[in-house]
């Protein structure tokens, strides 16, 4: 007769013969069965050999359980080594970024210098001050409008989240209105814009010049006097206030008196090229 | 009361002596436990059902162990490693709960 569940009878058997069937067949080959939890005296060496079992047992156990915990530290200490290799090399790119502003207002200031010599170098050196504010390469100061963006409070409906978070092309888009708007110089986050600044996304961060910034997203923009204005009136604003009332993301406009944005980070020359060396004091 | 002392002997033993398992033999060891630990649940239930036999302990703990380990280093072998010990590891939780089971019932009469 076939059993009902003759097809899991491999979880039938393994329930069923959970004990080993060598203690059943001992028993068969004794012929009897002692009641049960009572002890018969086991003869001194076969209890020496049971208990040098247990005692191999207990070593294993042991062991595993030191040999895991080991596994776990030797984790833990590799992970400590790349939060400490990650400090460290965030650290020494600041110094060298701090070294390399500092290099770049040395030369600015040896160039100036150079310049004066002559009536066409300060002619030169003017034209350099005008136009390195567009260019990026000078701190700027002045009046303009910050607008400050932000994600919607989270609510743990993906979509939703999804339509209320900041990406990377919204800053391109709020960069580029401001730029519409007679912008004559931008940083989000203290990052200044460049012609060549990329704004774009990198997993979850959003990258300016290859640096990661985190949310509130500051755009400060310096301009002529009714930047504010002029910027409030753009499509661009108008899309976001709906999309604010919408998705519940923050997106605030403050003209500013005074804002002051610092020289671009990176700042890569790919036409011009330094003199050759016997040609310098040239014509 | 000798195998609680036994037993415990050997976990201090290990705690002390602390042998170091080649990184070769390390796959086996978790399987290796099992299956100790299956032999041992076993035992007890033999003791409490009166059916222990020291001889079938001994053989069946030695044997329990190199035969897990044995399958799982075959499947090692096989490309299907991870798979084996997965299995042993089901197989003999299973028995460690059905004798945990009967030892419980033993024990409280319920």
């Amino acid at each position: 007769m076939r059993r009902p569940d003759a097809s899991m009878s491999l979880l039938a058997d393994l329930a069923a013969h959970a004990l080993d069937e060598g203690y059943l067949e001992a028993v068969r080959r004794r012929g009897t069965v002692r009641a049960p939890a009572t002890r018969r005296p086991l003869s001194r060496a076969s209890a020496g050999v049971a208990a040098l079992a247990l005692v191999a047992a207990g070593v294993l156990f042991a062991t595993s359980w030191l040999t895991t915990r080991q596994h776990a530290a030797a984790v833990a200490r590799d992970r400590a080594t790349l939060i400490r290799n990650i400090t460290v090399t965030t650290t020494s790119i600041r110094d060298l970024r701090a070294r390399a502003d500092q290099l770049r207002s040395e030369i600015n200031t040896w160039r100036d210098r150079a310049l004066t010599t002559s009536q066409q170098g300060a002619q030169l050196s003017r034209d350099i001050l005008a136009l390195s504010a567009s260019v990026g390469t000078a701190a700027v100061t002045g009046s303009g409008v910050e607008v400050v963006l932000d994600d919607a409070a989270r609510t743990g409906n993906a979509q939703q989240d999804n339509l209320g978070t900041i990406y990377d092309r919204d800053l391109q888009a709020i960069a580029n209105a401001l730029f519409a708007s007679g912008a004559e110089a931008i940083a989000i986050n203290g990052q200044r814009l460049t012609a060549l600044t990329s704004i774009r996304e990198a997993g979850s961060a959003i990258l300016v010049d290859y640096r990661p910034i985190i949310p509130p997203y500051r755009v400060d923009a310096i301009g002529p006097p009714d930047l504010p204005a002029r910027f409030e009136a753009t499509q661009t604003a108008a899309l976001y206030r709906t999309w604010q009332q919408v998705y519940g993301l923050r997106f605030s406009v403050a003209p500013m008196s005074t804002l002051t944005l610092p020289a671009a980070g990176t700042i890569l020359v790919h036409y011009a090229k330094p003199l050759a060396p016997n040609s310098v004091g040239g014509p | 009361m000798i195998p609680a002392a036994a037993l415990a002997i050997g976990i201090v033993v290990g705690l002390i002596v602390h042998p170091t398992v080649p990184p070769s033999l390390q796959p086996y060891l978790p399987i290796a436990v099992v299956a100790a630990l299956d032999a041992v649940f076993g035992a007890v239930r033999a003791v409490l059902d009166g059916v222990f036999d020291d001889r079938v302990f001994v053989v069946s703990f030695i044997a329990n162990v190199l035969v897990a380990a044995l399958i799982v280093f075959l499947g090692d072998q096989l490309g299907v490693g991870s798979e084996m010990s997965t299995g042993v590891v089901v197989v003999l939780s299973i028995r460690i709960f059905s004798n945990a089971a009967a030892i419980r019932r033993h024990v409280f009469r319920a």
